[in-house]
């Protein structure tokens, strides 16, 4: 038996149908990605060290919003503060990365390809910090450290 | 109106198509020496080294930095990154007018960024700590 042919108006409206699902899932996600966007801008990540004597808070860009330091821990000396404010702000960028990531995976699921954009993102922005060593010594004229 | 319709009436030419792919092209390219770039400033004692991202990246502090209290090394340290952040966003301004031209929109763009992180550092060096003995 032939088949019927089909109604060109009624293929033409079945495609507009998909479409205009298609584009307003899109604008769900641009939606969804909007209010990511923000919740992760606002993120700040903590870190401290000796003993809370220094603390120190980062932005998710790797910017460094807050840096305290107390009269104790900078009477330390040099090394000892230098490596102090080191840890902390290590530690404020672990804890940003694990917060991003955390957020991302509630707006997008675990799998989402969102979530690794992001998370490489954040890594780059905030790159484990190092002591600067004088190049004219092989420890920076003070005395051998793990940094 | 559908959604497909409100795709129907902005369909950019080759011509368009080819300049933005340009674009694109040119924005990758001067990303990657964004990323390679780095800013060293000192400030009585502490050395600061910062990424083109403005993250810090390196940190060296004399025995001079540390003698008057810690809120005053907290201040020499922020005072470094923000120098260091300055130098770095003079070799990212300079080598986005080689890449995109001097008018081009993107220097809008990355000028808005730079002064925002400038405002970001400034605002943490402001301020009073009530919390003593850790204040800066």
């Amino acid at each position: 038996m032939p088949s019927v042919p089909e109604d060109p108006e009624a293929v033409k409206a079945a495609y507009a149908a998909e479409v205009d699902e298609q584009v307003e899932q899109a604008r769900d996600r641009a939606e969804r990605a909007t209010a990511w966007r923000r919740e992760v801008e606002a993120l700040l990540g903590h870190g401290t060290a000796d003993g809370g004597g220094v603390r120190v808070s980062v932005r998710p860009d790797g910017l460094l919003t807050d840096l305290r330091i107390s009269d104790a821990s900078a009477a330390r000396g040099a090394r000892a503060v230098e490596r102090a404010v080191l840890e902390a702000l290590t530690a404020a960028q672990a804890q940003v990365r694990s917060a991003a990531h955390a957020a991302s995976v509630q707006a997008w699921g675990e799998r989402d390809n969102a979530v690794n954009a992001l998370d490489a993102e954040v890594r780059a922005s905030t790159p484990p910090p190092q002591p600067l060593v004088d190049p004219g010594s092989p420890d920076g004229g003070r005395e051998g450290g793990t940094w | 109106m559908t959604g497909a319709d409100a795709f129907l009436n902005d369909v950019p030419s080759d011509q368009e198509l080819r300049a933005l792919v340009v674009r694109a092209q040119r924005a990758f390219q001067w990303r990657a020496q964004a990323d390679a770039l780095t800013g060293t400033a000192s400030v009585e004692g502490v050395t600061v080294t910062v990424n083109g991202g403005g993250s810090l990246t390196a940190l060296r502090l004399e025995e001079e930095a540390c003698r008057d209290g810690g809120r005053a090394l907290a201040d020499r340290i922020i005072a470094a990154l923000g120098q260091a952040q300055e130098t770095v966003s003079a070799q990212l301004l300079a080598s986005a007018r080689e890449t995109f031209g001097e008018q081009a929109p993107e220097l809008d763009t990355i000028g808005a960024s730079l002064e925002e992180r400038r405002a970001v550092t400034r605002a943490a060096r402001g301020g009073e700590d009530e919390d003593q003995p850790h204040g800066r």
